[in-house]
């Protein structure tokens, strides 16, 4: 897997002088003159960092971060700014940029920085791997497993549950082998945990574990 | 032998005697005064009166026809005088009467007397066979007898009635056009002068013709008229000495005046080299009274580097007969140097060129400190008002300077992880040097403007073109507009003729103007931000800098406010950008006008005039 820094900047020589000193250090570079033309050549599968200035002609840093969140770009943004900008910095964080910068940091801040947005875009990278594992687990479910799932992880006891659906205990505890066999987790906390993380149900059950 | 006491001798020489005097005062005022020529005038006929008055004497002693004869031809020679005296008595002091009767009555008095002294016995007989003796005031004198008038007596006739026209029509004439004093004037002499040629005129020709036998009367006849004339001239020195007396205090309040004004006058007679001036001016040059007379004494005081160029002003203004201004540095004392300011004409006393230079001093030195402290004020408060444009800026300008100054580092840190590896890649060195160099031309330019920017400095004056000026100014601005989201445009009217003035003063009120037109566009609720800088030429041939922006534009009740110093709608800014603008585009011979736009916004103007074609 390839990460790339992703450099956009209107002012050409600052673009180039960044890209050179990314190279040297040993880092993939692209580098764009403008927002613009960095949205056209980047897709959501993308990996690596976005280092921007946040001050451009067109689409500036902010729109460009606004931007790429659109087109599900989840790459982090390192903002380079001339000037120190106390309310942009604060929009810009909470967007979730990954850093903010002045243009004239050492070299050090600035890796750092790139590396931070770098480790972070692998590490949501994986995240997103094992909750897509998790999803196609839970795709193995038949209508009804998922039915007593729900139940389970709300903490009604086989025979609330056989109660609520109509059917006999002995069924609800068979709907749970399977269910506890295809999904690899034994108890119902961690059955909750999964399902959660997994994102399967809309509203996050209430109650307490199931005693078994 | 005649009586000792005789009543007509005594009469005659009472009045002659009075005549004599009064000639004689007004000869000499004559004397002290030669534009006094009514008072020549008129001892000319006082002195002819008395030599009239011995020749009636003469004649009424005359022992015979002889002796009366010569007398009387002997009574014509001041007589002449007489006539002439009067009519130039009348000429000179009523200041009327046609020339050519002056001249006629002249001339044919003339030739009167020519024609008596040619003629025996005289003009008026042709023939004195005896003299009689009569009884006249009580006493016995001699009267014509026998006789026979002479051929050419009607010229005594003719001059009579010439003179009688010559003094009626300047009497009419005066009283016509004149005021108070000349209408008695011409009362008084015309009145007089006609009694006295009516009757002095009548009674000799009757007794020449023989229809009377009486001594001729002509200087009991010509009291009158001699006194009216006396009182008149008496009247004219009266008039003059109260004249004298006002110009006194008519100059004792023109000092007043002076001194209130801290005017000293002075007043230089080129002839005489000799100064006059008021206690003003000497102490002003620090004069004591008895040297001030002396011009070389105020020339010592006149700054060696002044004191040539005041002379040689001074001589122009005598020659040229010009008004004449310098301003020179004195030294009063040896301490304290002062700025007077001088102004002087060239006057001619007398007919021929000028030789007296007058005029007044002024002590300017508290003026022209005053004038320095407002000019350094006004160039301060420029100043400040840049600076305080610029903090406007700053934020942008860190921008423009960090661009370089990053891209300047980050080359450096790449050249310096590739000289630390085992084969530097020179190529690329070479090009990251190339690249640092021209970042640094980069940033010193940014540099270089902002220090022409904040620089306190003279104004100085150069040829511009408002296209380029207004470029300079948005290359300052662009980065700020940039990240407001404003759109900033630029219209430039090709073929405008150049102005004149200080690059960056005009560029501060442009600054003024757009960082303003920023604001308003920043407030402005919806809608594209946009600023356009437009230039132009306005219909009485100056050149229009204009800024229109799409903000809200002024609301009416603050359109007069705007321009006045300390008015602000900024939390920041001191608010005297505006006024200091207008004081700039005034400075520069040019105006500011605001105006809002039809289509909402407003529009400042600069107008400059243009810069006059150098040859």
């Amino acid at each position: 897997m390839t990460t790339t820094v992703h450099l956009v900047d209107d002012d050409e020589s600052h673009l180039r002088a960044v890209a050179r000193m990314l190279s040297v250090e040993g880092f993939a570079v692209r580098a764009f003159p403008s927002g613009e033309a960095l949205l056209a050549a980047v897709g959501a599968e993308t990996r690596g960092c976005v280092v921007a200035d946040l001050e451009m002609p067109g689409l500036d840093g902010l729109a460009l971060q606004d931007a790429l969140h659109e087109a599900r770009v989840l790459m982090p943004v390192v903002f380079l700014s001339g000037r120190g900008d106390i309310p942009r910095t604060v929009r810009a964080m909470r967007e979730g940029a990954v850093d903010f910068l002045e243009k004239h940091v050492p070299k050090e801040e600035l890796l750092a920085a790139i590396r931070r947005a770098i480790a972070q875009d692998a590490a949501e990278c994986g995240r997103r791997e094992r909750i897509d594992e998790q999803r196609r687990r839970f795709d193995r479910l038949t209508r009804r497993e998922i039915e007593v799932l729900r139940e389970v992880v709300r903490g009604l006891m086989n025979k609330q549950i056989a109660a609520k659906l109509g059917i006999s205990e002995r069924t609800v505890k068979m709907h749970r082998t399977a269910i506890t066999t295809k999904v690899g987790v034994h108890s119902a906390a961690q059955l909750a945990t999964l399902a959660r993380e997994a994102g399967i149900f809309e509203t996050q059950p209430g109650g307490g574990e199931a005693p078994e | 032998m005649m009586a000792s006491f005789s009543l007509v001798t005594i009469l005659w020489s009472m009045i002659a005697a009075g005549a004599a005097l009064l000639g004689l005062v007004h000869l000499t005022r004559w004397l002290l005064d030669r534009e006094a020529r009514a008072d020549l005038a008129f001892s000319l006929a006082a002195f002819s009166f008395v030599g009239v008055a011995i020749g009636e004497v003469g004649s009424m002693q005359a022992r015979d026809a002889a002796e009366w004869g010569l007398w009387v031809r002997w009574t014509h020679l001041p007589l002449f005088g007489l006539v002439a005296g009067l009519v130039a008595f009348v000429h000179f002091h009523l200041g009327t009467g046609r020339r050519w009767l002056m001249w006629s009555v002249i001339g044919l008095r003339a030739l009167i007397l020519a024609v008596n002294f040619a003629s025996q016995p005289n003009v008026n007989f042709r023939e004195i066979a005896s003299v009689d003796r009569i009884a006249f005031l009580g006493e016995a004198v001699s009267v014509v007898g026998e006789s026979a008038p002479g051929r050419w007596q009607f010229l005594g006739t003719l001059a009579s009635l010439l003179l009688l026209v010559y003094v009626l029509d300047a009497a009419i004439t005066c009283w016509r056009t004149g005021k108070f004093d000349e209408r008695r004037a011409a009362s008084l002499i015309g009145g007089s002068v006609v009694v006295m040629v009516l009757f002095a005129g009548t009674y000799s020709q009757l007794v020449i013709y023989g229809a009377l036998q009486s001594p001729f009367l002509i200087t009991p006849a010509f009291v009158a008229p001699l006194l009216a004339m006396s009182f008149e001239l008496g009247i004219d020195m009266l008039r003059a000495s109260r004249l004298a007396r006002e110009l006194h205090d008519s100059q004792r309040r023109l000092e007043l005046a002076a001194d209130s004004a801290r005017l000293g006058l002075w007043e230089w007679d080129g002839r005489r080299g000799r100064v006059f001036a008021t206690r003003q001016a000497r102490e002003m040059f620090g004069l004591q009274e008895g040297e001030s007379g002396d011009f070389r004494r105020w020339l010592e005081k006149v700054d060696p580097d002044d004191a040539p160029i005041l002379m040689r002003e001074m001589t122009r203004a005598i020659e040229t007969g010009d008004e004449f201004t310098m301003e020179f540095w004195i030294r009063p004392e040896e301490s304290a140097t002062r700025l007077i300011s001088a102004r002087g004409r060239a006057e001619q006393p007398g007919t021929g060129r000028p030789t007296l230079l007058r005029g007044v001093l002024r002590d300017i030195t508290d003026n022209r400190r005053a004038e320095n402290e407002a000019h350094q004020l006004r160039r301060e408060l420029a100043h400040a008002g840049r600076v305080s444009l610029l903090g406007q800026l700053s934020s942008s300008l860190a921008h423009e300077l960090s661009q370089p100054l990053g891209a300047i580092l980050r080359n450096a840190e790449a050249a310096e992880m590739l000289l630390a590896s085992e084969s530097p890649d020179y190529e690329e060195l070479k090009a990251i040097v190339t690249d640092i160099l021209r970042d640094d031309r980069r940033a010193r330019q940014v540099i270089d403007r902002l220090r022409t920017m904040l620089k306190r400095r003279e104004a100085e004056f150069q040829p511009i073109a408002a296209d380029e000026l207004m470029e300079d100014v948005l290359d300052l601005v662009r980065a700020d507009a940039t990240s407001r989201g404003i759109r900033l445009e630029h219209v430039p009217a090709p073929g405008l003729p150049p102005v004149s003035g200080d690059r960056v003063q005009l560029s501060q009120v442009l600054l003024n103007l757009i960082l303003n037109a920023m604001d308003a566009v920043a407030a402005q609720s919806g809608g594209p931000k946009a600023i356009v800088l437009w230039s132009g030429l306005a219909a009485d041939g100056a050149v229009e800098l204009c800024v229109t922006d799409s903000g809200a534009g002024i609301p009416p009740e603050l359109a007069r406010k705007i321009f006045e110093p300390f008015y602000t709608t900024k939390f920041a800014g001191m608010g005297i950008g505006l006024a200091i603008s207008r004081s700039i585009a005034e400075a520069h011979g040019g105006s500011l006008e605001a105006q809002n736009n039809e289509r909402g916004g407003a529009t400042f103007r600069l107008k400059l005039p243009a810069r006059k074609e150098a040859a």
